[in-house]
């Protein structure tokens, strides 16, 4: 057993990789393996004193070095993942956007309108949404293997853009905002527009499987989760007569927005880095998913997609 | 002579505008959502969507998009609701309630509408039906009309219409043969371009 020991601790001193690079000695590693060497050898002598082996049979003892050999085989494993190697750490800025795609939300009781009359079934809602997202991030990335894994965190700004506006051949649309026995009142809307903001927390892994020379294919998975800023309601009405009711007509949709905002997403991208380490990063945002609701009120948010260019500088490599 | 003729002129167009100036041709346009438990009927609803329709036995007879759906006729002291269609998408025909008594002045009276009802066997009321140009009054043996709201309609604070949503049901005889008309609904708008009182 202990000449085991004695071969993995020699092993975990140096190995050498297939890109070249060397696992570097380091002094942690080697009284890690001194301590786990050594905690072993007094847990034999203990056993061996206590006759813990005296009664049980070969096989059983044989077993339990199997065991113990498997244990310490794992530790080996696990630390050679985290073997020091040339990690780095960049910084940087992303920015992106996109559009939304979403249901238009039952809380505005909006008339529909009919394109043809014929389709029955297929009808024009009498109203268009134009929902888009924008973000601006400061991200550290750690690169932790090989340059090919790395984690992604910071902070970002993201701003939803959400208008519904009449038909394709409609400059307006009517919205249905009291409904009583002394009469139903409708207005004339040119635009019914939304705009909120969060601030969140992102949480990145990136994966580059394809590295030619200064220039990687990369894939993304991550997600965020963080808190509303600010949120704001305005309406433009056909008749400027109609201004001084905004208030009341806005206050018609009791939906408030979630002061809690969560997504997932991915994404694949190339990325091309300088000599000195300075990284361009070009990515398309895959569909991806909302996971919290009622983050816009005129809509309901199902995906966004769109793109993201992100500038990253490196920090330091470590030795 | 050519100031003396355009002056009227401008003055009789401006004069049509400003008349026209609370109409809004697609408040009068139909818009026929399709109830998806009674396939080939327009969805009960209550905006104004001058949609009507029910079953004859089976056969559908609904309002479609060419002809006004309905007009409301008021002469001197009888209602007329006429509503005009097609059964099975081909053939024109119209159906017209008669209230005997009732006699709103303007288009905006119709709210006294709200939530009544109308036994179609009363003596009060009669139903004709109209088919390939030949007017029939209908020998009913059971019936109902009713008014399930009534509401004027403002756009951008003015009054545009007075809107009558119901339903109505008739058992009655076509060609001497008893038939039912059920699943009758109307949403309906009402102004001046389609309410008369003469």
């Amino acid at each position: 057993m202990l000449t085991i020991i004695l071969l993995l601790t020699i092993i975990s001193l140096k190995i050498k990789t297939k890109g070249g690079m060397n696992y570097r000695i380091s002094e942690k590693s080697t009284t890690f393996w001194f301590t786990v060497s050594s905690f072993t050898k007094r847990k034999f002598q203990q056993a061996k004193q206590n006759n813990i082996f005296a009664n049980k049979s070969s096989a059983q003892r044989e077993q339990f070095m199997k065991k113990t050999g498997i244990l310490l085989l794992s530790l080996l494993l696990i630390q050679s993942l985290f073997a020091q190697e040339n990690h780095r750490i960049l910084l940087g800025f992303d920015f992106g956007g996109g559009t939304v795609a979403g249901e238009l939300s039952n809380n505005w009781s909006i008339r529909q309108d009919l394109s043809s009359y014929s389709d029955y079934g297929n009808f024009s809602s009498g109203v268009r949404n134009e929902s888009s997202i924008m973000y601006f991030s400061f991200k550290p990335e750690l690169i932790i293997k090989q340059n090919r894994l790395s984690l992604l965190s910071g902070l970002r700004f993201t701003l939803f853009d959400s208008y519904l506006k009449g038909g394709i051949n409609d400059e307006y649309f009517f919205l249905r905002y009291k409904s009583a026995p002394s009469g139903t009142e409708f207005a004339r809307i040119s635009t019914l527009s939304e705009t909120v903001s969060y601030l969140s927390i992102p949480l990145e892994l990136k994966y580059v499987p394809i590295q030619i020379s200064n220039v990687g294919f990369y894939a993304k998975v991550g997600t965020e989760a963080g808190v509303k800023l600010n949120s704001k309601k305005s309406i433009a009405f056909t008749s400027e007569t109609m201004n001084e009711y905004s208030e009341e007509i806005l206050n018609t949709n009791p939906t408030k927005i979630n002061s809690m905002y969560s997504t997932i997403y991915g994404a694949f991208g190339v990325r091309w880095e300088s000599l000195k380490g300075t990284q361009v990063n070009m990515e398309w945002v895959l569909p991806s998913q909302f996971l919290t609701k009622n983050n816009l009120s005129q809509i309901t948010p199902e995906m966004y997609s769109g793109f993201q260019l992100s500038v990253m500088f490196p920090l330091q490599k470590t030795k | 002579m050519k100031k003396t003729i355009l002056l009227p002129v401008l003055s009789i167009l401006m004069f049509i505008v400003a008349g026209c100036s609370n109409e809004d041709y697609r408040l009068n346009k139909s818009v026929f959502i399709e109830d998806i438990t009674n396939p080939g009927l327009p969805e009960y609803s209550e905006w104004g969507y001058n949609t009507f329709g029910a079953y004859i036995d089976r056969v559908p007879f609904v309002s479609d998009m060419v002809n006004l759906p309905a007009k409301i006729i008021v002469n001197p002291d009888t209602f007329n609701l006429v509503l005009n269609g097609k059964i099975n998408n081909s053939e024109p025909a119209s159906l017209k309630f008669r209230i005997f008594g009732y006699a709103p002045a303007t288009y905006s009276d119709l709210v006294s509408l709200n939530g009544k009802s109308y036994n179609l066997k009363d003596n009060s009321c009669l139903v004709e039906l109209t088919e390939a140009g030949s007017v029939t009054q209908l020998k009913i043996i059971s019936g109902e009309l009713k008014f399930v709201r009534a509401q004027k309609l403002f756009v951008d604070k003015e009054l545009v219409k007075t809107i009558l949503s119901g339903t109505f049901h008739i058992q009655t005889f076509r060609k001497n043969e008893p038939i039912t008309i059920s699943g009758g609904r109307f949403d309906l708008g009402f102004g001046t371009e389609n309410f008369y009182n003469f």
